[in-house]
């Protein structure tokens, strides 16, 4: 499953443990290779903020998970000003629903009503124990334009593999 | 009271909090794991500075990127800052061509009550 995230135009693929500190690496990685594509300095910063926070969303998840789940997939992938990021974990069978209707909530809807999600989110909501401001899903259907792509496939009784491509364009 | 003044690391801003002049600034990235752990003692700051605060103050925001949970922390940091009255200020400085961030600056001036100046710069 992990296979499926490499092509011609990736920039990065990771596929492994994911912490805090690899976090950091890969985000001066692709930081340095956007410099060195010329990218527009919109697309350099979309591309940088959907990294950070797909990549803290797994993070997040992993890090409450049992080992099998600490796996994550993510690769990066496009030329000059647009982009794909697209990320891979095994997400519990319980909590699939719920995640996939906070994704079908936003997708579709045009900035405007995205804004209007989000102010009311950032002024309403409360942080998580761990750091979670419940607006990251909202922040990447922002930054991708509502072009946000989701797909889950089973691959057990416990778990499902969840991939979620995110698309981004200047 | 004491200032405050932290070194900007790759994922936390520099901050550099003056009681004397009133001035606070927070510059770089802003993009903490957790953010709660680096903002609480901003904030507590904040409302010990609100007890005898400067005639004026200025918070100037440079920020280059931020995470959502850290969009919250900014969140509280500047609803403290509205114990202050009208007294301040925030200057959101963005980059040339950063769309994202001058709509993130005009999120919170939708939801806090303190002007917000708009300020346009080549590079943070």
């Amino acid at each position: 499953m992990f296979e499926q995230f490499k092509n011609d135009q990736t920039l990065i693929s990771f596929h492994g443990d994911l912490n805090s500190s690899l976090i950091t690496s890969l985000l001066h990685v692709i930081e340095r290779k956007l410099e060195d594509q010329g990218s527009s300095v919109k697309a350099k910063k979309r591309v940088f903020n959907v990294l950070v926070e797909s990549l803290q969303n797994l993070y997040h998840h992993a890090s409450a998970a049992g080992d099998e789940m600490k796996k994550v997939a993510v690769a990066i992938s496009g030329t000059k000003n647009e982009y794909y990021i697209t990320t891979g974990n095994l997400v519990e069978n319980s909590k699939v629903s719920l995640l996939e209707e906070k994704l079908e909530g936003v997708s579709g809807l045009d900035s405007n009503k995205l804004r209007d999600i989000y102010q009311e989110q950032l002024d309403q909501g409360a942080l998580s124990k761990k750091g979670g401001a419940g607006l990251g899903i909202v922040d990447l259907a922002r930054r991708s334009n509502g072009e946000l792509k989701y797909k889950f496939v089973k691959v057990n009784e416990e778990f499902s593999f969840f991939t979620l491509k995110i698309k981004v364009i200047d | 009271m004491e200032d405050i003044k932290i070194q900007g690391s790759p994922k936390t801003p520099t901050v550099d909090f003056n009681s004397e002049t009133g001035v606070l600034l927070l510059k770089g990235r802003s993009i903490p794991e957790n953010s709660i752990e680096f903002y609480k003692p901003l904030i507590d700051w904040i409302a010990e500075y609100s007890k005898h605060h400067n005639q004026k103050t200025e918070v100037n925001i440079q920020l280059e990127y931020f995470n959502t949970s850290s969009s919250k922390c900014i969140l509280d940091v500047f609803k403290k800052l509205e114990t202050l009255g009208d007294s301040v200020t925030i200057n959101w400085y963005f980059e040339e061509d950063d769309e994202d961030m001058l709509e993130a600056g005009e999120d919170y001036d939708a939801i806090i009550n303190i002007p917000f100046k708009m300020i346009e710069v080549e590079e943070i």
